[in-house]
């Protein structure tokens, strides 16, 4: 299996370390893994400007390191969305990631499981999942609503959520809840 | 009062959140103390920082983007972290959340975050207000806004007089949570038929990309066999 760990840490502590573990895990396993620290990357901001739907379909005006991001969580099977609660919420560097994924969409509308969502510009979508580690301040209520924001993009890109998963669970765990499909 | 009005869209002041803001504004009927920051404006963070913090009363306006904020409204949040809470506590705050997709049920989550937001930081929170359907409301006519424009006058009104959102405007606007089946199905024929797809296909068509709508730069299209 072809995995991605997108690491949404701003600055570096031990979380990065926890990743590191996690990917050697996966990787004793038989399986093939990334990690890619978002904050070493050149990454933009979604400017809205839909040129990836309306102009240069599937491609994003930006010329930047999502590019080549991108093209490689098309081919994977999982991405696993990383990062540190900040403010209750996943960082600004993993959440402009986040943005920066709609050219794998169509502005094109149907009904998918009884709302409205785009359909898919590619084949196949790597599945989901998301790792947090809480700061002191943050509560089950904090993880509980950033695991609904990825229940909701895993709805609006038609893929499995695999996990949704805090650093308080070893990556022996986590591996085994993210292969148990 | 120092009234600041913070636009979230990344589309800066060419955006339907700008639109909304004007509404807000006019609901407000005041031209002195009221601020507007772009946060588009990314390099400003620092001043943009101080406006919110010099501030009594804020409305954050913004577009609902992979269901949850825009990046840079997460970065604007995220740049307070820092800060003395004493600073950020009891400052009023409101929040408008608006949607190119109808139903309200995409940017619930949002609306729950923006609340535990205020209980943790001590904002005085007046409600999160979900509008959707609003895809291209800049260019719009004016009749054809008058009832959204109506509801963010109204808004600006209440929030003026006690910093209160009524739960009715609340529940109207983010009417439908999800469609009924009825809709559901029309909309289901309308895609069967294509004619939903006609705003879209009509700016490709202008910008001589409809022949590559299709197209998938990065691997197997949707439909095809990889």
């Amino acid at each position: 299996m072809e995995i991605i760990i997108l690491n949404g840490n701003p600055d570096s502590s031990g979380f990065d370390d926890k990743l590191d573990a996690l990917a050697s895990e996966f990787s004793c396993r038989g399986h093939n893994v990334k990690v890619i620290s978002l904050r070493d990357k050149n990454i933009n901001f979604c400017n809205g400007c839909f040129g990836c739907w309306l102009k240069t379909p599937g491609l994003c005006v930006h010329k930047d390191d999502m590019e080549n991001i991108l093209k490689q969580m098309v081919k994977s099977n999982l991405v696993i969305w990383a990062s540190p609660l900040i403010m209750g919420g996943i960082s600004a560097l993993l959440k402009k990631t986040q943005d920066r994924f709609i050219p794998i969409a169509h502005p094109y509308i149907e009904i998918y499981k009884g709302e409205c969502h785009h359909i898919h510009r590619y084949a196949d979508n790597s599945d989901v999942a998301l790792y947090i580690e809480p700061g002191k301040d943050d509560t089950d209520e904090d993880f509980e609503i950033t695991r609904r924001f990825f229940e909701r993009f895993s709805l609006n890109t038609r893929t499995v959520f695999r996990f949704a998963a805090k650093t308080d669970k070893s990556v022996k765990e986590v591996a085994d809840e993210a292969l148990a499909y | 009062m120092k009234r600041l009005l913070i636009n979230g869209s990344p589309r800066g002041k060419n955006s339907g959140s700008r639109k909304i803001l004007s509404w807000i504004q006019e609901g407000f009927a005041e031209e002195k103390d009221i601020q507007i920051i772009d946060l588009a404006k990314v390099r400003e963070l620092q001043s943009q920082k101080e406006s919110f913090l010099d501030a009594e009363e804020v409305v954050m306006i913004m577009p609902l983007y992979t269901d949850s904020m825009p990046g840079i409204v997460k970065n604007f949040i995220d740049s307070l972290q820092n800060e003395d809470l004493e600073k950020l506590k009891g400052k009023k705050l409101a929040f408008i959340v608006h949607s190119g997709f109808p139903e309200s049920i995409h940017s619930e989550t949002l609306a729950a975050y923006f609340k535990r937001l205020s209980e943790r930081v001590g904002f005085v929170y007046a409600g999160t207000v979900i509008k959707g359907g609003t895809e291209g409301i800049l260019n719009m006519p004016e009749e054809r806004t008058a009832k959204v424009a109506e509801l963010f006058r109204e808004v600006g009104r209440n929030l003026k007089s006690d910093w209160k959102i009524p739960q009715e405007i609340i529940r109207k606007s983010a009417s439908p949570r999800v469609f009924n089946l009825p809709v559901r199905i029309l909309i289901t024929l309308l895609r069967w038929t294509g004619f939903i797809d006609t705003h879209w296909n009509t700016i490709l068509m202008k910008n001589n990309a409809f022949d590559k709508r299709f197209d998938a730069p990065y691997g197997t299209p949707f439909g095809k066999k990889k």
